[in-house]
């Protein structure tokens, strides 16, 4: 009788309410919620990308192999090939021409890249930087296209813009069919350390160069479904995706120079000595230390003379997306092998004396490391071997990587040094497996590649060193760049060539996401299970961002929607506080119990008369940020011991402003805290504490000094 | 045209280190304790590029944080912060005192307080840390005073700002 007199008043009411409002016309709203899913965001699924995230029945892609004839020329320091190419059109379109990327074109002297970058007269520069600035000519690294001909010598109609070529196909290839055809070329090498760049030459005192040679070739573009041609312009900045295919390589280099490429060496015989081969056949037995197989005293003895003289060196690299070399008479090269899952893979240095100690103790075991560790969350290696070498930059292809550090003249490092070192090594080696394998598009979507792989490149470091000081990627690290001026600030979702902070946007914030999703969100098994299953379905293959975040969601039975809108749409910050916290006892009486508010002021507790046991605190949560987290407490008891409860992030569904929750205690509670972890990346942390929190870090600080 | 290319090159070179934080950020976080009457400033600087310009100011290797850091290095530290950050309260300048300094992985925080500032309304704060070395430094200021929460981005453009409560 009772419930229906109450339903009777509320009715008065809404239409009460209702008719107060008849007046003004509410406007309606699209769908705010941040819950909301992102099917309109997200590509349909089609049969090539199904909606479960993985490569569907109707899957295609292209292949190209390449032979390759390269000369590299110490003395005029200039590089030059010649290539026959066969594309093969996997696709079910009709090619009417073909998309390659010329991307030295960048140093070409015509090159529009200077031109986008604002800049301004400074108030002063040395005089050698004036010189090179004001007075000489221009640096022209730009390919010098020889011939483009069909495979008789005939020649073919191309075209180039900037940094692509297109290749104007006589009649249109089809679905199914095969090209052949050959580009000859040549281009002046530049110093990398003086005109920056991931390709080019050191060049020492002594007169040596170190080449480290890579996006050396006209190489073609990725045509898919996506996007087709993938032929964006390369501005110097964001990388690159390629196919995958064969390469039959030949370096003709220096007699006295010793190299490392991409592939299989094929002639090892014929550029390797007897006592180097020997040493080979030592380190593919050696799981636990390096071997030196060209040792330092053997290359500071090579690198005094210049021989006149040439070698070739030959290559196979089976079903590789591209090819990269470095070679130098500088180099010391060693070697260990790594066990993966039964299988023998070698890990590889190449590295000048001035790279030494930090590199004999540090290049191949951190390269071993990344092949366990990279294996351990994805899939087994699938090639023979990964180079690092001392290419000073950090830069990665094919089963090579130019890494930078090196050791004091004495050859003593600090701990700095070393982890910097690793650091790189570990994450260049690392791109072994995103993007070489996990073939995204680094041009469009740089976080594809780099933010999974600074992710992993975390769990290889402290795989490395059990204490590595871990810095990029912890979600503590990225409040300073996520919590600064928004008007610097892009989302994830955003290419990489427009954007501020390309760091902390493409590398920094997608490496927190995932290890926010890791360790607070999905917990270890579940995410392990999808990351692997995302590695596994797109080995090989080119994934797009749509691809990753079903995966995740597919294997793992979790709508990450929020979470992937939130993070890698937007940039909204974390900022969760406690806004009040009202304290309860309860009275039990013969047939109910009323809760009675205890106003003590702050967290002591006085309970009134005929009070049971427990202890009962509404808390009210406010989220001043934008995203959508969950709500990770820490409690305090009076007796000094702790408690933890974490709510999902879906608490905010029906507001996003501020929830209440109850909670009832067996003992009183001192202190409740907010993500006492620091692992959702707060940026605010004053408004974490109840009672708030009196002593700040200045204060703390100061009592320290003091002592 | 030519000045173009190589002033771009300078640009790029740090673009393509593609480890380190690669982003250039300081963050001074000031707050008014009004109980004692004083300016509580923390400061946090990635300790590679404090680094950096310290080698190249004094023209001697400085290895922060490890065996062979100077015994002295407060003394140039609090002479770099004299020199690259000044505050004017409510229109007068003042002077800090260096309270010490803080390593945290990859960051130092150094602690300075300004001491007898009987009320404030306004703090104006030139913060030149590392923009004569890192063209693409940030410096990102956070402050609250008398429960107002004001921030402000100092660049090379702008080295200047002033925060008003």
């Amino acid at each position: 009788m009772k419930k229906i007199g109450l339903l009777v008043l509320s009715l008065v009411f809404v239409a009460a309410s209702s008719f107060a409002q008849e007046k003004k016309t509410q406007q309606g709203h699209t769908n705010q919620n941040k819950f909301k899913q992102l099917k309109d965001v997200l590509a349909t699924p089609t049969s090539q990308r199904t909606a479960s995230g993985a490569p569907g029945k109707k899957y295609t892609q292209q292949k190209v192999d390449y032979v390759m004839d390269i000369v590299l020329d110490d003395d005029k320091e200039t590089i030059t090939g010649s290539e026959t190419i066969t594309y093969h059109n996997n696709s079910e379109d009709e090619l009417a021409y073909l998309w390659l990327q010329l991307d030295q074109n960048m140093r070409a002297a015509d090159s529009k890249t200077p031109d986008i970058n604002p800049n301004r007269i400074p108030k002063g520069l040395s005089k050698d930087r004036y010189d090179k600035t004001y007075e000489e000519q221009p640096f022209d690294g730009g390919f010098k296209i020889m011939s483009v001909t069909n495979v008789d010598g005939s020649n073919l109609s191309h075209t180039i813009n900037q940094t692509m070529m297109r290749i104007n196909l006589a009649k249109p290839l089809g679905a199914g069919e095969s090209f052949q055809f050959k580009i000859k070329w040549w281009y002046k090498i530049n110093n990398h350390r003086t005109q920056g760049g991931r390709s080019g030459f050191e060049h020492f005192p002594d007169g040596n160069n170190n080449y480290v040679i890579a996006q050396f070739f006209p190489r073609l573009c990725v045509y898919d479904n996506v996007e087709g041609w993938q032929n964006d312009q390369f501005w110097g900045r964001s990388e690159f995706a390629l196919e995958f295919g064969d390469y039959t390589v030949n370096i003709t280099t220096p007699d006295d120079h010793m190299l490392g490429a991409t592939g299989r060496l094929m002639n090892e015989s014929e550029v390797l000595t007897k006592t180097q081969l020997r040493r080979l056949a030592q380190a593919k037995k050696s799981y636990k230390d390096p071997v030196v197989i060209h040792t330092q005293e053997e290359a500071t003895k090579i690198e005094k003379s210049r021989s006149k003289k040439t070698k070739t060196w030959k290559f196979f690299a089976e079903n590789v997306r591209d090819y990269a070399f470095a070679t130098s008479r500088k180099f010391i090269w060693d070697g260990m092998a790594v066990d993966i899952n039964g299988k023998t893979v070698m890990a590889y240095s190449y590295y000048s004396r001035e790279a030494n100690s930090l590199y004999g103790d540090h290049s191949t075991r951190a390269a071993a490391q990344t092949l366990k560790t990279y294996s351990k969350y994805t899939f087994d290696y699938p090639y023979h071997k990964a180079i690092s070498v001392d290419g000073q930059m950090g830069m990665e292809y094919p089963m090579i990587a130019f890494n930078p550090g090196r050791p004091n003249a004495d050859g003593t490092y600090t701990d700095r040094m070393k982890y910097r070192m690793l650091g790189t090594t570990i994450h260049e080696v690392g791109h072994n497996f995103f993007p070489m394998i996990v073939n995204s598009d680094e041009r469009q979507w740089t976080w594809m590649d780099e933010g999974l792989n600074s992710f992993v490149q975390m769990l290889a470091m402290r795989d490395y060193e059990k204490d590595y000081p871990l810095g990029r990627g912890l979600p503590k690290n990225i409040v300073p760049y996520m919590s600064g001026d928004q008007s610097r600030i892009a989302p994830i979702m955003s290419k990489g060539d427009n954007v501020y902070s390309f760091g902390a946007n493409a590398y920094a914030k997608p490496a927190t996401a995932l290890w926010i999703l890791r360790e607070t969100i999905m917990g270890h098994e579940l995410f392990d299970h999808a990351f692997r299953t995302y590695s596994q379905r797109w080995m090989f293959k080119h994934p797009t961002p749509a691809d990753f975040f079903r995966s995740m969601e597919d294997a793992s039975a979790m709508d990450l929607d929020w979470f992937w809108r939130g993070w890698f749409y937007t940039t909204d910050v974390t900022d969760i506080g406690i806004k009040n916290v009202k304290k309860f006892y309860a009275k039990p009486g013969s047939d109910r119990v009323d809760f009675v508010e205890d106003t003590t002021e702050g967290a002591s507790f006085k309970k009134g008369k005929g009070a049971n046991s427990k202890y009962f605190y509404e808390v009210t949560f406010d989220k001043p940020g934008g995203l959508v987290m969950p709500i990770i407490i820490e409690f305090t008891y009076k007796d000094g011991t702790k408690g933890r409860k974490t709510y999902p992030a879906q608490i905010w569904r029906l507001n996003d402003k501020e929830v209440t929750k109850a909670i009832h205690s067996d003992k009183e509670i001192i202190n409740i805290t907010v993500d006492p972890d620091l692992e959702t990346a707060d940026v605010d942390m004053t408004n974490n504490s109840w009672p708030k929190k009196q002593d700040n870090k200045f204060g703390k600080f100061k009592n320290k000094v003091k002592g | 045209m030519r000045t173009k290319k190589l002033l771009l090159l300078f640009l790029i070179v740090p673009l393509f280190a593609f480890t380190a934080h690669k982003y250039y950020l300081s963050l001074t976080q000031i707050e008014y304790n009004s109980k004692n009457k004083s300016v509580e400033v923390i400061i946090n600087v990635f300790i590679d590029d404090i680094e950096t310009a310290l080698t190249k100011i004094h023209d001697k290797k400085f290895e922060l944080d490890t065996e062979k850091e100077f015994a002295d290095i407060d003394t140039y530290f609090f002479d770099y912060l004299k020199k690259n950050v000044k505050f004017k309260l409510d229109g007068k300048a003042y002077d800090y005192s260096y309270i010490g300094k803080e390593y945290d992985g990859d960051v130092v925080f150094f602690y300075l307080e300004i001491k007898n500032v009987p009320a404030l309304k306004e703090i104006e704060i030139n913060n030149t840390i590392l923009l004569k070395h890192f063209p693409e430094q940030q410096n990102l200021v956070k402050s609250k005073v008398n429960k107002k929460y004001k921030s402000l981005l100092l660049t090379k453009k702008e080295q200047t700002g002033t925060l008003k409560y």
